[in-house]
């Protein structure tokens, strides 16, 4: 036995224990050890699959669906599916109707979305057994013989692993001296007056790419304390670490803790107490990207010692002399990033007893116990619960329940990088080779274990693979142009393979091309699914230029023309100023027809009807587009589409909102740059026939450049609430583009057809507007496929000319708001009431600041005001119960005139007295946005009550509220 | 079935009609009614038909006499003929239903004064044209009361509630003593046909609700709903509602009738309904227009009709603010003025 250096090892035993408990059932998977367990690319590949859509979360449980990343950087969600084959992946896509098969070292990964809580449980493993390969399993250590360790684990069963190849293993409990160490994410370091801007977690690191970014925690540093750090960064170092410092500092200071900084290359530690410092270099950082330190610090004592994993120690401060009555307590770390990045891998705090370790154990192993004693040596064996360990002496014998921790100072280092690695929602992590699926699980020899085994295909998280063949000779091969497809479920590389189905022409139901697609890594292509969604991308479109000078100088030439004419319908209107300006001399058959898809026909508009729009093409003398298709007919090819600055067009395009139950439906633009909204009923070569208000009006087609379709459907704003059912006609349905593709060209025209047939370089379809259509492959940016067609249309022409409701008037919110019970909720409430100075209705001045020693009730009104009217007879009797000379009723009328008001009264019979607010400023004293408003005024001049709002329970709690008034004033 | 659709066919053929229609055919042709029209009318009667309760009534929110009032001036609106037709059935079951829901001392026929206005309505526009001879045979325990003596006592009884109003006109309760311009309008067009059928209305009661009506009338043509002039929103069923009666009572000379009807013609599309919905106002604007400016009403119709073909439910119904079964009536009553076979739409 040696005391001396087991004393301080069992240090960084608690240490390594606290960093490495297992998360439990309830804890997300955050907790899984990363430093020991994974390398950081490992890592970050596995939290990035939270960001993988759990598409179906019912297959989650049973038939997890994943993501399956391959080394080019496609992806594609989906599901395993059974292969016996040890160097293939089968995945079937969604989307996909048969499975790819995936070389399997064209893999990156599969990655599963976090569960909640395990599968298969696992909480009742006692141990975490690390490895020298980065492996991690959780179990109860039931043998120990001959180097090997059994492993009675939840999810895996009994398994033996090499004793020689464990680096440690711990008890997976608590432990009161370890004060932090487990990440809890950015909540730890979430004190006032710092924030954790620029931070983000990333599994159990904390990582920034902000400069200045700052963690500022208080993590119960004690008087004595071992703190470790793992740091990470890229480029040059730059950070600051303040341990012990005061959290509540609004800024960092020099004084600030025990410091270690980064000074050019170098990493120092600093103190500075008083009126003393000490400093030492710690580092050189000039070739180095990692840190791992631990520190030890006692406070009392005015000392620092950084020391390295192997126990190499690098620097020590001695500030003991400076200010020993310095305060001990505060209890925060701050971490400063300075440079370009920084991550922090781990940060713990545990009590220190004041012993630094002894790096002259030379010891294969230390066992720790629950008692705080330790023993080295060699451990021989683990039987009938009594571990044997023995040194050169003698073997001695301890009780295993007793055991807390054991760690192997020269663990065999692997052999040879694993194939792949599995990573399981428990925690687990086993690095080996995969040979074959089955439909429940996965067949696997790992690297330590003595056996194959066989993992439920239900607890794994995730699948990296790390042996990767990045020869060409993974690439699709043949004469095809590779692209990319992307849908919401993949995102893949690869090449379209010639298919085709026959045009049966019967028009019924016609058939659908289902593509079929090889990507990347795999030796078979795959059929995709007939109602294909999304895009094929074969260029990244250039982005348009929407500013267009020609359209602008249009614009003014537009402003300058229009004049103000009145006495004419709009219809005529439109039509006499079209005629100011005749067409321009334009080629007569050259049109230009927009459909919404963003197709863009040259074409000869022969006729509109009830039906659609009948054209002709260069190959097609029936061309047709229906209503519901079609957006815009240009008369005048290649003139721009009519362009007004936005203010402008909302106006055009805004539905008042008393018109929304019969929206315009078209929009017709002259030549000359004026807008007329109307219903198209039918046109021909010569005349457009249209509806204005429900008048019929002729136009020469020649006077018109322009007809944009205002869809109902596309009605924007129109949700707003109308209580009253006047809701613009929404039962067009939406455009299905099923089975249906849009070629994008290279030179930014749209051809939406059916596809009949692709070949290597080609593809070919038919356009129930144009015809049968043919693109090559290389003229094509890219192909849309299905309804993502319409998701794709947002900028093109036209696109921005759609009509908007008007936004409805507030005032039920108004009402809403100012009927709070009782009236006391006004701000207005006890404050002296504002002076009223008005004529009344018999010509008689009124003054309010002459009323005092009366309640008076003033009553906001207006005879257009149905609620006023309705609770002024009502008013007018509930004043009949209250001595005139005590309480009095004005009623303040709102910018009327005497003429307006008196036949209204005489009409109802009313008998008030009226004061005349012509000019609103009392209303506007007594913020009176909502009528009736009723006020009551106390003797004292002070407002006592207000209520917004009429009927018959608003005066009942008027008048309740004034019996009060005069109640209280009689009381002693 | 087939066999009594047979004998009904038959009987339409050699029977000669022994009740005159309320209009002569010469007044009612003009344009045929187009096609679609008559498709959309059809298939709305034949969604009232088919749910129908066998007691007359239909399974409505709203249930009660006013719907059966309305449905029989839809099944008698189509033409067909209301004792031997299509819908005689129906049609005699609705009245069936109305006289049973009567109170044989007031005459109301409950629910609401609303109910009571259209069930005076549709008895009114049956009076004379239905046969009721053979109206309650096999009928055990029921009230025999005839059309005609129906609509006597719910003529007095409409009356007696307008003789207690402070307003001269009507409001939800018949002993209720204020009023609304729409509960008005029911009670005001139920007096008007029951006149028009030939019942005795006094004069001064048709008086006293039309100068309610010129009351309720603003200086713009907007009508209130109650308690005043003006009116807190738009509502083109209430402004269509008090043109109408203004033209049913024959008093186009006064100067409201000129100001809703000019307030009308401004807003021949959109329009706020008020909170009757769209239905409604559809219901009383097709008779306004009709019965104050024909041109007009060929503009509206058209775009109600296009309206209408967009909303009809492929059971035949339509949707609306009242339940399925009073919204199709009203949307339907609205279509019939194509019609012009109801007495009501005479001009």
């Amino acid at each position: 036995m040696h005391p001396t250096p087991a004393l301080s090892l069992i240090i960084l035993l608690t240490l390594i224990f606290a960093m490495h408990q297992r998360p439990s059932a309830g804890q997300q998977i955050d907790a899984i050890p990363a430093g020991e367990a994974a390398n950081e690319d490992e890592q970050a590949n596995l939290e990035t699959t939270d960001s993988a859509p759990p598409r179906d979360n019912i297959a989650a449980v049973q038939k997890p669906a994943g993501v399956l990343t391959l080394i080019d950087g496609s992806r594609i969600s989906g599901k395993l599916n059974p292969t016996k084959i040890a160097t293939e992946i089968k995945w079937l896509g969604n989307g996909i109707t048969t499975p790819f098969r995936f070389n399997l070292e064209a893999i990156e990964s599969i990655k599963y979305p976090k569960q909640t809580s395990p599968p298969n449980g696992g909480s009742n493993d006692e141990f975490a057994v690390e490895f020298s390969n980065g492996d991690i399993i959780y179990g109860n250590i039931v043998g120990w013989n001959a180097g090997r360790v059994s492993i009675q684990t939840q999810l895996l069963g009994a398994i033996n692993v090499e004793a020689d190849s464990i680096t440690q293993l711990y008890r997976v409990q608590e432990n009161e001296t370890v004060l932090f160490a487990r990440f809890n994410g950015l909540k730890s370091w979430q004190t006032t007056p710092w924030d954790t801007d620029g931070w983000n977690e990333d599994g159990n690191h904390l990582t920034t790419t902000k400069p200045g970014a700052t963690l500022n925690g208080d993590l119960s540093v004690p008087t004595r304390t071992v703190v470790e750090l793992e740091l990470s960064w890229s480029g040059q170092a730059d950070f600051v670490v303040a341990i012990g410092a005061d959290v509540t500092a609004k800024e960092d200071t020099s004084g600030d803790g025990w410091r270690l900084e980064t000074a050019g290359q170098n990493l120092v530690a600093v103190r500075e107490s008083g009126d003393s410092a000490d400093l030492a270099i710690v580092a050189d950082l000039a070739v180095r990207k990692h840190l791992q330190l631990t520190l030890y610090i006692d406070r009392t004592e005015g000392t620092l010692h950084v020391i390295r994993e192997d126990g190499k120690v690098l620097a020590k401060l001695n500030t003991s002399s400076a200010n020993p009555s310095e305060d001990t307590s505060e209890s925060g770390i701050r971490i400063i990033n300075r440079g370009k990045n920084l991550r922090v891998e781990r940060v713990s705090v545990a009590r220190w007893m004041g012993h630094l370790p002894d790096s002259a154990s030379d010891a294969d192993s230390l066992v720790a116990f629950d008692d705080g004693t330790f023993a080295v040596g060699t451990v021989r064996s683990l039987d009938s619960d009594r571990l044997l360990v023995g040194d050169t002496d003698r073997n001695s014998s301890f009780d295993w329940a007793q055991v807390t921790a054991i760690k192997f100072t020269n663990p065999t280092p692997p052999e040879s990088p694993a194939q792949c690695a599995i990573f399981l929602h428990t925690g687990i992590r086993i690095s080996g080779r995969l040979t074959s699926v089955d439909s429940d699980t996965c067949k696997f020899v790992g690297a330590n274990l003595a056996e194959p085994t066989s993992i439920p295909r239900t607890g794994i998280r995730s699948l990296i693979i790390f042996k990767h063949d990045t020869t060409p000779s993974l690439q699709p091969t043949g004469d095809g142009r590779k692209g990319r497809l992307e849908t919401a479920d993949m995102s893949l590389a690869g090449m379209l393979i010639p298919s085709s189905i026959n045009d049966d022409g019967d028009g019924q139901q016609p058939k659908r091309l289902q593509f079929r697609w090889k990507p990347y890594g795999s030796e078979h292509s795959a059929v995709m699914s007939e109602d294909i969604s999304g895009n094929l991308v074969y260029r990244t479109p250039p982005e348009v230029n929407t500013t267009n000078p020609k359209a602008q100088a249009q614009e003014l030439q537009r402003i300058r023309l229009r004049q103000q004419q009145r006495g004419l319908t709009f219809g005529d209107l439109f039509l006499k100023r079209a005629d100011e300006i005749k067409s321009p001399k334009v080629q007569r058959d050259a049109h230009v027809v927009h459909i919404r898809s963003g197709d863009v026909i040259s074409c000869r508009v022969d006729r509109i009807d009830e039906e659609g729009v009948h054209l002709s093409t260069a190959n097609s003398k029936d061309g047709f587009v229906s209503h519901d298709e079609i957006k815009a007919i240009e008369y005048v090819a290649n003139a721009p589409p009519p362009d007004l600055e936005s203010a402008k067009r909302d106006r055009l395009l805004t539905i008042p909102r008393l018109q929304k139950s019969a929206p315009p439906t078209h929009l017709l633009c002259s030549h000359n740059g004026d807008f007329l909204r109307c219903r198209l009923i039918d046109a021909n070569a010569e005349t457009i026939r249209i509806e204005v208000q429900l008048t019929e009006i002729n136009l020469p087609r020649d006077r018109v450049a322009q007809i944009i379709w205002l869809h109902p459907e596309e009605i924007t704003g129109s949700s707003t609430i109308d209580n009253e059912g006047d809701k613009p006609d929404q039962s067009d349905t939406p455009l299905n583009y099923e089975g249906q593709v849009q070629a994008l060209l290279r030179d930014g025209k749209r051809v939406t057809f059916r596809p009949l047939s692709t070949t290597a370089n080609r593809i070919s379809g038919k356009s129930h507007i144009v015809g049968p259509c043919s693109f090559p492959l290389e003229d094509i940016d890219k192909l849309i496929m299905g309804n993502q067609i319409m998701t794709e249309v947002t900028d093109i022409a036209y696109n921005k000319w759609k009509l908007q409701a008007a936004i409805e008037p507030l005032v039920t919110a108004a009402m809403e708001a100012g009927s709070q019970p009782n009236g006391g909720a006004s701000p207005l409430i006890g404050q002296a009431a504002p002076e009223v100075s008005l004529t009344l209705l018999d010509g008689t001045p009124f003054k309010l600041s002459e009323s005092k020693g009366k309640i008076i009730v003033l009553d906001f009104w207006a005879t257009w005001c149905a609620p006023c009217m309705q609770t002024m007879p009502l008013l007018e009797k509930a004043m009949r119960d209250f001595n005139p000379n005590e309480v009095q009723l004005i009623s303040i009328n709102l910018q009327e005139s005497a003429e307006q008001i008196r036949p209204v009264l005489e009409r109802n019979d009313l008998k008030l007295t009226v004061a005349l607010d012509i000019d609103g400023v009392a209303a506007s004293r007594y913020q009176a946005k909502a009528i009736p408003q009723l006020v009551v005024v106390g003797k004292d001049g002070i407002i006592e009550r207000l209520y917004v709002g009429g009927g018959s329970s608003i005066v009942e709690q008027m008048t309740n509220s004034v019996q009060s008034l005069l109640t209280a004033e009689t009381s002693p | 079935m087939i066999q009594k659709l047979i004998l009904t066919m038959i009987a339409c053929s050699i029977v000669p009609h022994s009740f005159s229609l309320g209009q002569s055919l010469e007044v009612r042709s003009g344009d045929p009614v187009p096609r679609d029209v008559r498709d959309m009318y059809d298939r709305g009667l034949s969604y009232l038909s088919r749910t129908q309760d066998t007691d007359g009534s239909w399974p409505s929110p709203q249930q009660g006499a006013g719907i059966a009032g309305m449905a029989i001036m839809c099944f008698m609106a189509s033409g067909e003929d209301p004792n031997y037709g299509l819908y005689s059935g129906n049609i005699r079951r609705s009245l069936r239903y109305i006289v049973s829901r009567q109170d044989k001392n007031t005459g109301y026929f409950g629910g609401s004064m609303y109910h009571h206005g259209f069930a005076c309505l549709g008895l009114a526009e049956a009076y004379g044209a239905v046969d009721d001879r053979n109206l309650w045979d096999g009928i055990p325990d029921a009230t025999r009361r005839s059309i005609g003596q129906a609509l006597e006592l719910a003529v007095r009884s409409s009356i007696t509630s307008q003789k207690t109003n402070t307003f001269g006109a009507w409001r939800y309760n018949p002993s209720g003593s204020d009023a609304d311009t729409s509960v008005a309008g029911a009670v005001l067009m139920g007096l008007l046909a029951a006149r028009n059928a030939g019942i005795e209305v006094p004069d001064e009661a048709i008086d006293r609700a039309i100068s309610y009506f010129v009351k309720m009338t603003a200086p713009s043509g907007q009508v209130a709903y109650s308690g005043g002039v003006g009116g807190f929103n738009e509502s083109l069923a209430r402004i269509s509602i008090a043109n109408l009666v203004f033209s049913i009572a024959r008093r186009k000379d006064i100067p409201q009738f000129k100001t809703t009807l000019g307030y009308l013609k401004d807003k021949l599309q959109g329009g706020s309904a008020g909170h009757g919905g769209v239905e409604y106002q559809s219901y009383y604007q097709a008779q306004a227009f009709f019965q104050a400016d024909i041109s007009a009403w060929n503009k509206w119709n058209k775009d109600l009709v296009r309206r209408l073909k967009k909303a009809q439910a492929d059971d035949g119904s339509f949707a609306g603010t009242h339940g399925p079964h009073v919204s199709t009536n009203l949307s339907l009553l609205a279509l019939a003025v194509n019609y012009r076979f109801l007495p009501i739409y005479e001009r």
